[in-house]
């Protein structure tokens, strides 16, 4: 169907003025800053209300026209990156926060509320309420965040944010618009318990099951006494029983291990190949809140005790120093103050490119894959760029490899496919699985994974999305 | 004369992140025509060694250069921990680091005191000696 004639089918649901086929809107959504390979859209359908969701997915369903959600296009996965052309549905529009509950501790929301919206709107209202907050731009999705079973600063002690998700409003490709959770009973959506759990139909799918309109999600409260204070590890090893041994105290909000090229980078050294033999292999930043500063000082005695057993047992570890001290000297690290933040230092090399390879796993392996990940990019020529954070209290946690590339440069965007395919391949021997899942790790999945669990996940697809035009070609749900 | 002087790192993408923090402090301060005075009059390296991280800072007529580990010929050098050192440049007076056994100094101490105002982060206190 040319351009002109989806113009107008669509035209019947959404103002003309909404419905972009320019080169630049197109461009923008073609591809992302990763080494996947990008994909054209037909057209870009900005939808402002729910109801013009639901039109829009009938229609695409009639004419079998794929339809993509997008709201920043943030994943590092190139998930909304169209693989057969059709229209992205743009939702940044969609961006209103119906409902905060403040005793039940619960946000409605749609798709285009971002964290910086939501954080704003909490700050604004005066709650004492927070969510977990991904270490990406404000501008990432709320709902893509907890859809695709990312995590947050609060995912230590309370999981991956495709959890956190107590009930859904989805738009199936039949136009039928369903509720997940207590939500589809109950006025309240308080929890995805009791009723058979049909919310995970959405998690983790990539919108290849239903376009979600509505998200309910937990919030959490906030202490009014915070620190973060950073360690420096001389070693990964050390870094990792820390994260294990400050996982199960369950009294820190969170901890997050930078290797050192991080450190470097955010002086401008785009891509710095070289340790200093004596300077630590990690800085830690652990998340200390507390009601009162009784509570705070007995937090912050246990950490320098848990501290103080490692160098008993001849770890090199520095004293912790608290952000303030950091970032009145090192102003740059003032990035890492606050949640959301902006990660441009990363991406300020020639040709912005940011991928990673990032991993779901058990905490019990983490160092031998941090080891092997380390040999795989140096290999490459690639400064291991490693974040690892323990999650649910250290039943298991986050690893990510980051690359920064030049996108402009070929030669180098086929080094990244090779390192990250690399890096793929030796993470899944040990047992861990990249989360929001780009294709070209799914295709290395494929063959491993467990008999029958994928041609499921088809069924599942096929019921759900008989016409299959939500984002198709995602998990190779797709004839 | 009033030109700031010339500030380098060595070999920036080997150089620890104790070098680039102390560098992102000195090349702030040295936009100060008090401190890039005085960086202009001294001549002579300071070793600094702050946990098992070690740089040299080298002042000579061309300006002011830092480089991994530390170097022959040091006038003088502090050592201390980290979060020590921070202190001291967060506005601790060096002295009273000293005494509380958070740093410690070797060879001319007048040499490395002299130098210690550059490294005083930008709205520090001003601490005792």
């Amino acid at each position: 169907m040319t351009v002109a004639g989806l113009k107008a089918l669509f035209a019947v649901a959404v103002p003309a003025e909404r419905l972009k086929d320019d080169e630049d809107t197109l461009a923008s959504c073609s591809r992302d800053t990763t080494e996947h390979p990008p994909g054209r859209p037909d057209l870009v359908i900005m939808l402002e209300t729910a109801e013009e969701a639901v039109a829009v997915v009938k229609i695409a369903a009639a004419h079998r026209v794929p339809i993509i959600p997008r709201v920043a296009g943030t994943n590092l996965g190139a998930l909304s990156v169209p693989t057969r052309g059709g229209a992205i549905l743009d939702l940044t529009r969609m961006n209103r926060i119906l409902a905060i509950n403040e005793v039940d501790m619960i946000a409605v929301v749609e798709p285009g509320v971002t964290f910086g919206d939501l954080v704003a709107e909490l700050k604004a209202r005066g709650l004492p309420l927070t969510i977990g907050i991904p270490l990406s731009p404000p501008e990432t999705s709320v709902m893509a965040n907890c859809l695709l079973d990312g995590l947050g600063n609060l995912s230590l002690l309370h999981g991956s944010m495709g959890q956190w998700i107590t009930g859904l409003e989805a738009v199936l490709s039949s136009g039928e618009v369903i509720r997940t959770g207590a939500w589809a009973l109950s006025d309240v959506p308080f929890a995805r318990a009791p009723l058979p759990d049909l919310t995970g139909l959405f998690v983790s799918f990539q919108g290849t099951t239903g376009l979600v309109t509505k998200m309910a999600v937990e919030l959490k409260p906030v202490l009014p006494l915070r620190k973060r204070l950073f360690v420096l590890t001389y070693e990964r090893r050390t870094t990792y029983e820390l994260m294990r041994r400050l996982a199960r105290v369950k009294l820190f909000d969170d901890l997050g291990g930078l290797s050192w090229p991080t450190g470097k980078m955010l002086y401008g050294v785009a891509r710095p190949l070289e340790k200093d033999p004596d300077e630590p292999e990690f800085f830690t930043y652990v998340d200390v809140t507390a009601s009162t500063p009784r509570e705070l000082t007995a937090k912050l005695e246990i950490l320098v005790a848990e501290l103080h057993a490692l160098r008993e047992k001849g770890a090199a570890i520095e004293e912790p120093f608290d952000l303030d001290t950091l970032c009145a000297i090192a102003p740059r690290f003032k990035v890492f103050a606050e949640f959301p933040t902006d990660l441009t230092f990363l991406t300020r090399a020639p040709g912005g490119g940011l991928t990673w390879v990032g991993t779901y796993g058990p905490m019990s392996r983490f160092d031998a894959a941090a080891d092997k990940g380390i040999a795989i990019m140096g290999r490459h020529g690639f400064p291991p760029v490693i974040v690892s954070r323990p999650m649910k209290g250290g039943h298991f946690g986050v690893l990510r490899f980051i690359t920064t590339f030049d996108r402009d440069d070929e030669a180098e965007v086929q080094k990244v496919r090779a390192c990250n395919g690399e890096l793929t391949d030796m993470v899944l021997d040990l047992g861990f699985i990249p989360y929001k899942t780009p294709l070209a790790a799914v295709d290395r999945i494929l063959p491993r994974l467990w008999p029958g669990t994928h041609d499921l996940m088809r069924r599942i697809r096929a019921v759900m999305d008989p016409a299959g035009i939500m984002n198709p070609g995602r998990w190779r749900l797709d004839p | 004369m009033n030109e700031r002087p010339m500030f380098t790192i060595a070999d920036p993408e080997r150089m620890s992140l104790l070098g680039h923090m102390l560098g992102g402090i000195l090349e702030t301060n040295l936009a100060r025509r008090e401190a890039a005075s005085l960086a202009r009059r001294l001549r002579g390296s300071l070793g600094v060694t702050a946990g098992n991280m070690s740089v040299t800072l080298a002042f000579g007529e061309r300006g002011v250069t830092i480089t991994r580990g530390l170097s022959a010929g040091l006038k003088a050098c502090i050592r201390g921990s980290l979060d020590g050192l921070l202190q001291v440049s967060l506005g601790k007076g060096p002295m009273r680091a000293f005494l509380a056994g958070d740093v410690s100094f070797s060879g001319n101490p007048f040499f490395a005191l002299k130098i210690l105002p550059l490294f005083r982060a930008p709205g520090a206190a001003r601490g005792a000696p």
